[in-house]
């Protein structure tokens, strides 16, 4: 899990697994929960590493979509590899995720969203 | 007893929509008031009418009587009409009866009015779940057979076998293998509901245009079809209104059994992907699927 050091970066980055599946979903989720907890600013999530997802792990990203905005914590998955940002798509998902190129357009994102 | 109130006010706007918004309780005693109001307007000349059923509590069949009507007899006219913000009571009991998913209906009234100036509020396609054990994808001469006693562990591994069965030029390989591996998951998890002794049949055939499959639990069957499709048009009445705020409300199908590792969107991308049709049979125990590949 990525650390955050106080005073010293605005947002964090949580690397995403190469899978995402019915097999390590749950797993993930907690690991999440824990993550998304303690993050109260902003997130990225660099997703250039994940190659495959199925619809436990689309649960997944819904899962930290909702938790994030109620705590209206600024964050964006990027770098979504062409499989994974099919599936998304094929669930009605693009345009509800905040999605972003790669990982420096995502850095401006959150920049740009985090301002008064 | 004329108990139950009904109020409607009428309004033009954007020079040629009727708005006719309505309060109260539509019921037997004064559905024919109404009735006669829209008639009377069409009468005069209007074409494009928006209903506003925000302030409609209550609504009983002869309210329900009188949507169907204006419905048909504005398509014979090509009359445009769209119902909008039904409050949640009757919006169920147009669930019940499944006219949602016939009647051209809107989230919210600046919505309707959105859709009028873009060319009416037609009713818009979805894609929906098929109970139809007759369904010629049930046809299974020609495809290749397996079956056995599958577990949660297995199912990746088995839908990449399968998916390798596709021609080689088949593309988007990642996604068939992932599309059949909802399907067995389903078929093990909710289905068989894991239990080891239980059996999973799966037929398949792939050419280089098109993939099938069929399988079968030996579980009680996807008794939710009806709600998931009802549930699956109203997420997609909110994506093509771009409304992403009341969309979050509908990004998970989630049942009594759904347990943490469902991510209650499966068939959603299922309908999509299986452009052919998702269908089940009669018991609900099978479910046939067909995807056409275009080049």
């Amino acid at each position: 899990m990525p650390e955050r050091e106080k005073g010293q970066k605005e947002y964090s980055v949580f690397a995403m697994p190469q899978e995402l599946d019915l097999y390590n979903a749950e797993t993930l989720k907690k690991k999440l929960a824990l993550f998304i907890e303690s993050e109260k600013t902003t997130v990225i999530f660099d997703c250039s590493q994940l190659s495959y997802i199925d619809s436990s792990g689309i649960g997944v990203l819904v899962y930290v979509h909702t938790r994030l905005r109620r705590q209206r914590t600024v964050f964006c998955f990027a770098g979504l590899q062409n499989h994974v940002a099919g599936v998304i798509k094929l669930t009605g998902l693009d345009g509800v995720f905040p999605i972003e190129d790669n990982l420096d357009d995502a850095v401006l994102y959150v920049k740009r969203s985090m301002k008064p | 007893m004329s108990g139950s109130t009904l109020t409607y006010t009428t309004k033009i706007i954007n020079a040629s929509i009727t708005v006719v918004e309505v309060s109260g309780e539509i019921d037997l005693n004064n559905s024919g008031k109404l009735r006669n109001h829209f008639k009377q307007l069409r009468q005069a000349g209007a074409a494009q009418f928006i209903f506003d059923f925000g302030k409609t509590e209550y609504m009983d069949s002869s309210g329900v009587g009188l949507l169907v009507f204006i419905f048909t007899s504005s398509r014979q006219r090509n009359i445009r009409v769209c119902f909008a913000d039904f409050t949640p009571a009757v919006w169920r009991l147009l669930c019940m009866t499944r006219l949602n998913t016939v009647l051209p209906v809107a989230d919210r009234l600046d919505q309707a009015i959105e859709a009028m100036k873009t060319g009416g509020c037609r009713d818009i396609q979805v894609k929906r779940i098929l109970v139809d054990g007759k369904s010629p994808l049930f046809t299974r001469e020609g495809m290749e057979y397996l079956e056995l006693r599958l577990q949660l562990s297995q199912v990746r591994r088995l839908s990449l076998l399968i998916a390798q069965k596709a021609p080689p030029d088949t593309r988007g390989i990642n996604l068939l293998e992932q599309q059949i591996s909802e399907l067995l998951k389903n078929a093990v998890k909710h289905g068989n509901r894991c239990d080891p002794e239980k059996k999973v049949r799966i037929w398949y055939s792939f050419s280089s245009g098109c993939a099938r499959l069929i399988v079968e639990d030996e579980g009680a069957g996807f008794n939710k079809v009806e709600e998931w499709n009802d549930f699956y048009r109203h997420k997609m009445i909110l994506h093509s209104q771009q409304d992403y705020e009341r969309l979050f409300d509908y990004l998970s199908f989630r049942t009594q059994e759904s347990d943490e590792a469902d991510g209650g969107n499966a068939l959603f991308a299922a309908v999509e992907y299986w452009n052919q049709g998702v269908v089940f049979n009669d018991r609900r125990t099978a479910v046939a699927v067909k995807k056409n590949f275009y080049h």
